[in-house]
């Protein structure tokens, strides 16, 4: 009979040492809205030995449209989402390790946060944190993937300390951002879209594909319909302070 | 020689005075934010070296606003 993973298994990138491998991983995702909720769903089902769920927001009915782990109930109740996402992928796969940190990922708890890790998922909703993550993450060596949604429109990253550019390196002076989800809104299936490329290239790390990653920024756009991966240059600039890359 | 080039801006042909720079297609284009990303043939353009860049006739131009909403 066939097992949870037997379709996986079967793809020539995976095979059950790959299933094995999973298995044995730990992902923190940070952010547990339309991005996070869906590309940890997809993270649940695919197998992934622990998964540790963070976000300080509780499940609002205007959230329904694009975060597909939540229902009314839990917006009825303003359940955290910690709590609702590690109770939904429990009943999606109940063979595997669920933290959830209804916690807010700053400076004074990002290290406790990504303890134990192989890989972070950057799911956040704000600029700020998110060079937060950067820095600990070219600290500790850990990779992650970053990717980011408004309106119709995102992009996804991968960051490998050593390997890759890091997000200081594309955006060398943050400031506030062009677009906002409070003024340009979300669609629902672009969010969906962008966790699922997240997720797709968190599993390639996981399973030690490097050599199917990205290698640039995809910036992906649903309306209308565009796919381009942008090459990093330096433009012979000095290397970065942060990553030295 | 033509005083005029046309370039690719977001997919739409764009004719522009030669010696354009940069700086000033974004002034343009109303796209002077700290996080912009700009990439010309497929390549991205590192912020500090904006004032170097010299336009071509043909060249694709995506002047690219990050979305950092989750």
């Amino acid at each position: 009979m066939p097992g949870r993973y037997t379709m996986q298994e079967r793809l020539a990138e995976w095979g059950p040492q790959g299933q094995a491998r999973l298995g044995g991983s730990t992902v923190v995702v940070l952010g547990l809205g339309g991005l996070g909720g869906a590309a940890a769903m997809l993270l649940a089902r695919a197998g992934v030995g622990r998964l540790r769920l963070v976000d300080p927001d509780r499940v609002a009915l205007d959230n329904l449209h694009r975060q597909l782990l939540y229902n009314e109930s839990d917006a009825s109740q303003a359940t955290p989402k910690a709590q609702a996402a590690a109770r939904h992928l429990g009943g999606i796969n109940s063979e595997i390790t669920l933290e959830a940190m209804a916690e807010e990922f700053q400076i004074g708890n990002g290290r406790k946060l990504l303890e134990g890790a192989d890989l972070a998922l950057d799911c956040l909703d704000r600029p700020q944190p998110r060079f937060v993550l950067n820095d600990l993450c070219v600290e500790l060596g850990l990779p992650w993937v970053h990717a980011g949604v408004v309106a119709a429109q995102g992009q996804v990253l991968v960051l490998r300390p050593g390997f890759t550019p890091c997000l200081r390196c594309w955006f060398p002076e943050p400031g506030e951002p062009a677009l906002t989800s409070a003024r340009d809104g979300i669609l629902g299936p672009a969010a969906a879209m962008l966790a699922s490329l997240q997720a797709s290239e968190a599993l390639k790390l996981l399973l030690g594909r490097e050599d199917a990653l990205l290698t640039g920024m995809l910036v992906a756009r649903l309306w209308p319909p565009s796919f381009r991966e942008v090459r990093f240059s330096r433009g012979g600039q000095k290397p970065c302070p942060v990553c030295g890359y | 020689m033509p005083s005029t080039i046309t370039i690719t801006v977001d997919g739409l042909a764009e004719e522009v005075p030669r010696g354009l720079s940069l700086p000033q297609l974004i002034e343009r284009h109303q796209a002077q934010h700290k996080d912009l990303i700009v990439e010309i043939n497929g390549r991205f353009v590192h912020p500090k070296t904006y004032d170097q860049v010299e336009f071509n006739q043909g060249d694709r131009v995506e002047l690219i606003h990050p979305a950092f909403g989750g």
